[in-house]
């Protein structure tokens, strides 16, 4: 069948004065995050991302809430949102629901999304809308200066744990994956960039909302944090699948730990989520054919303007006939 | 069937039959005449023995009735009586009363098809007066239940269509108005999104203008529950004073409203209700007139055009890229003439239903013309009549096209859809004919009905189906859109044993003796032309007595193809409406007509790839080189294994297998250089997190690559502290910084030390 959708020269005579979008072109501003933080990581993974599938600038839109990892909106040289603490995915959700022809991409951090915000983690999971969700696990509040978040491990001290945290840190892994309709669902490290960038990659072309835990170094308040895996390639496993992601040979000879997994099978998956230790890197699951809410809410009918004045002075009318008292 | 005796002959002197003499047959053979009257005439109602299991064609289980389902699902849309009853009885007879609930739908089967011959009617009306009549009629409560069950259990309703005259105009009509609907669908959406989008361009103007921000409004939008706690006035000046506004240029404007006013007029889809212009009717796309649907189409031509160029600047505007100084002027040399296909795909397309007898000649040359320009013209032909064109003395009516060669004619253009076909093969047909609905541009459908006074009491089916089978009226496809080669576009299906000439069918039946007689009939033309009343002077009733002399199988007779006279007769098996077997002989005219017909139809076997004559040939070539090569080799073999044990070899074998390049130094994909000299600084690239350390200490130095990982772009961009100060400072320790490029750079013994675990 043909696409009646969309004709050719439209997309022949836009095609051909898109210019094509170089890395730099995606860069907004200096980043102000320290030298050396994780996050840096990430921008860079995505800036290759957009130029790499030839996403608009103005086709794209980032969102977050608020801490180090949510000013990553200000460095993106696109649509961007930098709104209220732990509200990230309540307002990547309107976007979604309003302008579904944007791409959607959330930045959001361990205290924004696993504190404060996390209410808004379970329920965009269960609601599936087609995003790509990123929360920089750095285990700690970065920008408030080092307190405890839901992630730290216990017994890291803080400013508000000076005799060290008492209680383990939450797997938000197992947590997702425990929630209905989960659909992807990955796990990566800032500083294996190329299944960084494999990973979100994987994700943008996830039918769905893909939830990616980002391990991410935070030098300047829990520097020795991530040691032990950074300077140990042991301590993780790869993991790879005819269906998901390929290891490329110069990263296995790097990681001597590689693991086969179907990420369809989510019992297994939970099993791996849960193991912190060696730490598994790599799309843990993936379901495509879990229903998108923002699909089944898409209304046929387009709602510019003028149409929703319309129906709502119709039903306006009704009102001031009916609810009023004046019947005729 | 049984052989018969009897024949309608006129009795000689003595009462017995007369000898046919050679002349006779000669002149009947050859003309057709009659010179006396020892050949019998060929009574109305004979046809060919091929029919005899299908006379009461009701009891039998086949394609039809359809039924045209509702709902919007072309391709679930058409199924038959049968294949309903089929898929219900896979979801309800699955207990222990399966067997029961199947004899009982087939009762009720046979009786929806036997009213279904009535006309067009709903299933679900069909099927309660079934039901009704037969629990009337047999009044058992287990067929009350069986019937009770299954149609609780049938989701589906539809149209029931007979195969009768009106069939093919309805099936074709029916999926082109699914197709027609979807496209329609589809632009209909378009033009509503789009004047949305360019609404809210306007309007954004407007409530960013004066009046849009005006105290009144502002109070207004605000509700009367938070309009009172805030002072609109002050809003208002806070709003519109010393704040810059957003003003649309007055050529976007202009042009934002011009393409509204082109995609509010436009006649090809509805609007939405608000802003439609009043009174605007759509145009109609279905004709019963080739001419006039072609005119229709030409008169529409501006308008498209001024459309499909709306709908892409529309699409531009709403994108916000549209740019003057680029697309104003591309835009102003737009032209009708930049209609192709791939924008005409998104308009609705025509349908012409047509009879071939009502084609003028003129109309079918025309219509070869608009099919060959690619017009989006869905043409079905319905013909009613296959011996119009055909017979010589029928050909002289009609000078046009005929319509048995128009699907042919069609196909030498190359650019259109082509589909032949036959009532009958309808059902079987029906993936191609929304195919041919649904591709962009030309589509012909020609389509036999089966109809015809000549014809008896033949069935619509029987007769369709016998006109494909006998090569008469063979079914093929063609679809441009399959592929390039005539392999993939070109499909001879539907027909039964492509591969012959004739599908041959066995026929039994019982001799004079009472003896059970198999035989392997082909079912020929000839066969198919014998039951047209109009052709009976150019048949006859053979005599069982051998008087008529020698007598042969029509199909072996054509094969042997004798030039003239030969004193043989060819005979076809016929039945009469008693179910008696006759000999019936057949006059050169009509084994002309067969040949004919048969040599059309290998030439489209060559075309779907059966004896093709380039193959044959090229075969024969091939078989020829090889064994010529066999013979060679054979003669060859002691001298050609001394040449290869040979001492010294050929220079063939030399360096092969050997693929390296000497020299070349190889870097893995994580920078690393193959032959790394110890004493140059290097970073594993791949592995960098942009962590902005080095760049921040030496961005001279350290820079980053296309994928914003660091490399060291000069080592000598400065000093060996730098590289080991950004070797440590390297969260991921991927820094290597070599050994001192400076033997007078202060501090060296320190520095080394450090750099060492960087090694
Ligand atoms: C409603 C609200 N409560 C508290 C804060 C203070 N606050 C700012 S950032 C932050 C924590 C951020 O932690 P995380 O999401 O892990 O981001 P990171 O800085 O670690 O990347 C907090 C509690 C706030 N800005 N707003
Ligand atoms: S405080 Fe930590 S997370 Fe925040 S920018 Fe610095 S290193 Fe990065
Ligand atoms: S310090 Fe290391 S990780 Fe950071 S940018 Fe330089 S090479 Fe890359
Ligand atoms: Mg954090």
């Amino acid at each position: 069948m043909i696409d009646f959708s969309r004709d050719g020269v439209a997309e022949c005579l836009l095609r051909l004065y898109d210019e094509r979008v170089e890395i730099e072109g995606f860069q907004k501003g200096v980043p102000r995050w320290c030298a050396g933080c994780g996050d840096n990581a990430v921008l860079a993974a995505l800036q290759r991302l957009l130029r790499d599938e030839g996403l608009r600038p103005e086709k794209t839109v980032f969102v977050s809430g608020i801490g180090c990892s949510s000013r990553l909106p200000h460095y993106m040289n696109t649509y961007g949102f930098h709104g209220i603490h732990g509200r990230a995915l309540p307002v990547a959700e309107g976007i979604r629901l309003a302008r579904p022809d944007l791409n959607v991409f959330v930045n959001t951090g361990d205290g924004d999304s696993f504190s404060i915000g996390a209410a808004h983690w379970l329920h965009a999971i269960r609601y599936n809308m087609r995003m790509v969700v990123m929360v920089h696990d750095n285990q700690i509040y970065g920008l408030t200066k080092k307190q405890a978040s839901p992630t730290s491990p216990r017994g890291t001290k803080s400013n508000t744990t000076p005799r060290g945290s008492y209680l383990e840190g939450l797997n938000p892994l197992t947590v997702t994956l425990g929630v209905q309709n989960v659909s992807f669902v990955a796990q990566v490290a800032d500083w294996i960039p190329e299944v960084l960038y494999d990973v979100i990659q994987a994700a943008f072309h996830h039918d769905g909302l893909s939830f990616i835990r980002i391990v991410q170094r935070c030098p300047e308040w829990m520097p020795d944090n991530f040691d032990r895996w950074l300077h140990d390639p042991a301590k993780v496993t790869l993991l790879h699948h005819p269906t998901s992601l390929s290891i490329s040979p110069a990263l296995a000879r790097l990681y001597p730990n590689h693991l086969e997994h179907d990420p369809s099978n989510i019992h297994r998956a939970r099993e791996l989520a849960s193991v912190q230790d060696p730490v598994p890197i790599g799309i843990l699951y993936h379901d495509p054919t879990v229903p998108r809410y923002d699909e089944i809410l898409r209304a046929d009918a387009t709602h510019s303007g003028t149409a929703v004045r319309r129906l709502l002075d119709a039903e306006f009318d009704k009102f001031a006939v009916q609810g009023g008292g004046t019947r005729v | 069937m049984s052989e018969t005796l009897q024949t309608d002959r006129a009795a000689g002197p003595e009462g017995r039959p007369e000898r046919t003499s050679s002349q006779d047959r000669a002149s009947f053979y050859l003309a057709g005449h009659r010179m006396h009257t020892h050949l019998g005439d060929v009574a109305f109602g004979l046809r060919s023995a091929h029919f005899a299991p299908f006379r009461r064609l009701d009891e039998l289980r086949y394609d039809y009735p359809l039924v045209l389902a509702d709902g919007d699902d072309v391709h679930g849309t058409m199924t038959s009586l049968s294949g309903l009853v089929d898929d219900l009885l896979a979801r309800v007879a699955t207990g222990d009363d399966a067997d029961r609930l199947r004899h009982h739908a087939m009762l009720l089967e046979h009786e929806v098809r036997v009213r279904a011959n009535g006309g067009r009617a709903r299933l679900s009306a069909l099927w309660d007066q079934a039901v009704d009549a037969l629990v009337a009629e047999h009044g058992s409560d287990d067929l009350a239940d069986s019937l009770a069950r299954l149609t609780v259990a049938r989701d589906v309703d539809g149209a029931v269509v007979a195969c009768t005259r009106e069939t093919p105009r309805h099936v074709v009509g029916h999926l082109w108005r699914l197709v027609q609907r979807e496209r329609m669908g589809h632009l209909t959406a378009r033009v509503a999104r789009l004047r949305g989008a360019l609404q809210d361009i306007l309007d954004a103007e407007q409530a960013d203008s004066p009046a849009g921000l005006a105290a009144a409004r502002l109070a207004g939008s605000l509700g009367p529950v938070v309009g009172a706690e805030v002072d609109a006035a002050a809003l208002s000046r806070l709003l519109t004073e010393n704040r810059p506004r957003f003003v649309l240029p007055d050529s976007r404007r202009e042009r934002v409203q011009g393409l509204l006013d082109v995609l509010t007029s436009q006649r090809f889809v509805p609007c939405d209700l608000e802003g439609g212009l009043e009174g605007t009717e759509l145009y109609g796309f279905e004709y019963t007139d080739v001419g006039e649907a072609i005119a229709a189409y030409h008169e529409r031509y501006e308008p498209t055009a001024e459309l499909a160029k709306a709908l892409v600047v529309a699409e531009m505007e709403a994108d916000g890229r549209y740019r003057d100084e680029i697309h104003d002027s591309l835009f102003a040399s737009w032209s009708v003439a930049d209609l192709d296909a791939e924008t005409l795909a998104i308009f609705p397309e025509y349908l012409v239903r047509v009879d071939a007898e009502q084609m003028s000649a003129e109309e079918s040359v025309a219509l070869l013309e608009a099919l060959a320009a690619g017009i989006p013209l869905k043409v079905m032909v319905q013909v009613n009549d296959l011996l119009r064109g055909y017979y010589p003395s029928e050909r002289q009516a009609h000078s046009g096209v005929s319509a048995r060669m128009l699907a042919s004619a069609a196909l030498t253009s190359g650019e259109s859809f082509v589909l032949q076909c036959a009532s009958a093969a309808l059902f079987h047909a029906r993936d191609r004919i929304i195919a041919g609905a649904s591709a962009p541009g030309a589509a012909l459908f020609v389509v036999y009905s089966g109809e015809g006074e000549w014809l008896d009491d033949l069935p619509h089916y029987l007769a369709s189906a016998a006109a494909i089978e006998s090569r008469v009226f063979p079914s093929f496809s063609y679809d441009p859109s399959a592929g390039d080669t005539w392999a993939e576009r070109f499909a001879l299906a539907c027909n039964v044993q492509p591969e012959r000439d004739w599908p041959v069918h066995r026929l039994t039946w019982s001799g004079a003796d009472l003896q059970r007689v198999t035989q392997d009939v082909p079912f020929t033309a000839a066969d198919f032309w014998a039951c047209d009343a109009r052709l009976a002077p150019h048949l006859a009733v053979a005599a069982e007595d051998g008087s008529d002399g020698t007598v042969v199988p029509f199909a072996e007779h054509v094969a042997a193809n004798p030039g003239a006279w030969a004193d043989e007769l060819p005979y076809l098996l016929m039945i009469s409406r008693d179910d008696r077997l006759h000999r019936v002989l057949v006059d050169r005219p009509l084994v002309h007509m067969t040949q004919r017909s048969v040599e059309a139809w290998r030439r489209l076997q060559e075309l779907g790839g059966i004896h093709n004559s380039y193959v044959t040939r090229e075969l024969a070539w091939q078989r020829e080189a090889f064994e010529a090569e066999r013979a060679r080799w054979a003669a060859s073999v002691p001298s050609a294994t001394t040449a290869t044990t040979a001492p010294g070899g050929s220079a063939a074998t030399g360096g092969a297998g050997d693929a390296s390049v000497p020299g070349a130094t190889e870097v893995d994909d994580l920078g690393e250089p193959d032959a790394r000299d110890p004493y140059l600084p290097w970073i594993e690239t791949a592995r960098c997190a942009t962590c902005n350390e080095c760049t921040a200490i030496n961005d001279r130095m350290f820079t980053y690559n296309d994928n914003r990982q660091a490399y060291i772009a000069d080592p000598d961009a400065g000093t060996y502290a730098e590289l080991v100060l950004a070797a440590e400072s390297c969260q991921v320790a991927i820094i290597h910084p070599g050994r001192p490029r400076n033997p007078n750079e202060p501090g060296l013994p320190d520095l080394e030390k450090r750099a060492e675990p960087f090694a």
